[in-house]
């Protein structure tokens, strides 16, 4: 009995060994868990501060109130926001002609803006990009009156709004017409009764505007024009008179 | 050479012994290891199909309000009733497109830099209509 556990004995430390080794094929697994589990802490704290870099870029549109030595007080649609402007933000112009780059001294109270950048604190920006530009509007309603000779056409919002529209020749003008979609027009394709979308510029008078782009829905909204048009129902065959009596 | 039959069953249960602890020693840090959380990344997905009853509505999945970006084309998509007319106008591009059988819809439309309003409308046969608008931003600069 003791021979046998001699053996055993012996057999477990010649095994034990090769467990070893087992365990030491196993180590280099549970590094690269390790390794693995530190690369992808390190993407989530990557994400995490993106995340946060994200939350923080917010844009304004708005026009100039004030101006003060290197901040701008911006009257958007909802409030006032303040910009502060350091020496990494960039300032540009963008009218009729290509962007170009302006100081700081050339903005000017009531001007239109877009202002990019990160917040801090709330209705607070710093600005990296600043982009003097005019928002243009965007409305939509039905066609009430079309003068070819003026070049006009009036328009009537769902609000009631009611805006003379100026034609002109930049103007870009697109038909809705199911089956085919958008094709090309014009003003003399233009009807009462038509719904338009409009991308126009404010003229002087609050009421008349002038036309960037037009979008036509002919008919119903559905558009009617096109390769499923209606076919007008055959008129029913008038019923001889009876005689009068 | 004559081996005693004792001998041969301690090898026996010698290499057994050996055996069971490698593969204990093996395989426990695995199946303890495996007892971890379920993934927090799974996503229960709710697709609700709108009713062939309902009335005219239009919801924006895409873009969000304010949204900042860096191309200068975008994609516009939300549900509004099957097959409803949907009408995208940008400052610098105007879309009209058929929502699908589901009432989904997809397009894309062009930004100009700077802020865009992006003006969406549904229409149904009866020319009833239903809009959503949004502002977006696009600049080449990094924010």
């Amino acid at each position: 009995m003791i021979k046998t556990f001699y053996f055993i004995s012996l057999i477990s430390l010649i095994l034990l060994p090769s467990n070893g080794l087992a365990q030491e094929e196993a180590t280099p697994t549970a590094q690269e868990n390790q390794l693995e589990k530190i690369q992808q802490l390190k993407e989530k704290v990557a994400e995490k501060v993106t995340e946060e870099r994200q939350k923080n870029r917010h844009g304004f549109f708005g026009q100039i109130k004030e101006i003060s030595q290197s901040t701008l007080i911006l009257t958007t649609k909802k409030n006032e926001i303040t910009i502060k402007i350091s020496e990494e933000t960039k300032i540009s112009s963008l009218g009729v002609g290509p962007k170009k780059e302006i100081d700081f001294a050339d903005l000017e109270v009531g001007q239109s803006l877009t202002a990019l950048g990160l917040t801090e604190k709330e209705n607070e920006l710093t600005a990296k990009v600043i982009l003097i530009k005019e928002k243009p509007l965007i409305i939509h309603g039905s066609v009430s009156e079309v003068d070819a000779n003026s070049g006009t056409l009036t328009v009537k919002t769902a609000k009631a709004e009611e805006f003379l529209v100026d034609y002109e020749k930049t103007t870009k003008c697109r038909i809705f017409e199911k089956g085919k979609g958008l094709v090309n027009g014009g003003l003399s394709k233009i009807e009462i009764g038509n719904r338009v979308h409009l991308v126009a510029l404010q003229g002087e008078e609050a009421s008349r505007i002038s036309a960037r782009r037009i979008l036509v829905l002919p008919g119903k909204a559905f558009g009617v024009v096109g390769k499923e048009e209606t076919t007008p129902e055959p008129t029913a065959s008038p019923s001889p008179r009876e005689p009068e009596s | 050479m004559k081996i005693d039959k004792d001998i041969i069953v301690a090898i026996i249960i010698g290499v057994l012994v050996g055996a069971i602890a490698a593969v204990a020693v093996f395989f426990l840090p695995n199946l303890l290891s495996k007892k971890e959380a379920p993934n927090p990344e799974t996503k229960e997905t709710t697709i609700v199909s709108p009713s062939p009853a309902a009335s005219l509505f239009l919801t924006l999945e895409n873009p969000q309000d304010q949204a900042i970006f860096a191309e200068n084309e975008i994609s516009v998509s939300g549900r509004t009733i099957p097959t409803g007319l949907v009408v995208i106008v940008s400052a610098v591009d105007e879309k009209a497109v058929e929502a699908d059988q589901s009432g989904y819809f997809e397009t894309k439309i062009s930004l100009e830099e700077g802020a865009n309003e992006i003006s969406i409308t549904a229409y149904n046969q009866e020319n009833e209509e239903k809009t959503e608008a949004v502002t977006v931003f696009y600049t080449e600069e990094e924010i």
